[in-house]
């Protein structure tokens, strides 16, 4: 999965943001920079990452 | 394409990201709870647990002469005002009728004020708010169970996989 995509996933995932927020988001993706992409990335990757953990220590 | 800048990757910028992302996590965590707490169906089901937490207390204590009595009576008196002013957190019974709380009372004859008389109208008040608790803990369950069902899916294991240290 290219950076990317997984961005693009990982926006449909968080729901801190409204359904036009990730639209317009997933949009801007196109023509952002590959830094730009890396870095909301490692962003939303540790937000969903700390999320799974909570949940996972909710269900525990 | 995976964008592999030595000076950003794994470095200041991304820890500062983690560090936004666990701040956003926390506020994230608060927005979800005034959601819980606002949910009519939970709020019920709060109010039924408080509800048996008070009839338990009061119960307990209507065991003893004296103070039981006075707070089995407070809680009728309570009960009274709660009907004509409409103040739903005062009746600590409200699914039982009001006939019912005085009447009990008359086993404290008898028993010389040592039969737990609130008792009778808390078991009554019980059977429904256990079902209120119930239906409050699933709804509680369910809006959880919502965000798993969110977060552990192939697709996302996979994003998280590519922006794995």
């Amino acid at each position: 999965m290219t950076e990317r995509d997984a961005v693009a996933t990982l926006l449909r995932t968080v729901d801190f943001l409204t359904p036009k927020q990730q639209r317009l988001m997933t949009e801007a993706l196109v023509s952002a920079s590959d830094e730009d992409v890396h870095s909301i990335g490692v962003f939303l990757a540790a937000y969903v990452r700390a999320e799974a953990e909570d949940l996972k220590r909710l269900n525990a | 394409m995976k964008y592999e800048n030595p000076e950003l990757a794994g470095g200041v910028e991304d820890e500062k990201n983690q560090e936004v992302a666990e701040a956003v996590l926390v506020m994230e965590r608060i927005r979800r709870l005034m959601e819980i707490t606002r949910d009519p169906v939970v709020c019920k089901g709060a109010e039924a647990f408080l509800r048996t937490v008070v009839n338990a207390g009061i119960s307990g204590a209507d065991l003893g002469m004296g103070v039981g009595e006075v707070l089995s009576w407070s809680a009728h008196a309570a009960k009274l005002i709660a009907i004509k002013f409409e103040i739903s957190l005062l009746n600590t019974t409200p699914d039982v009728p009001f006939w019912v709380n005085i009447l009990s009372e008359a086993g404290e004859v008898p028993t010389l004020g040592t039969a737990s008389t609130h008792s009778l109208a808390s078991i009554l008040q019980l059977i429904p708010d256990k079902k209120r608790m119930g239906t409050g803990v699933e709804k509680v369950k369910k809006i959880w169970r919502g965000r798993d069902q969110a977060v552990h899916t192939p697709e996302v294991a996979a994003a998280l996989e590519t922006f794995a240290k």
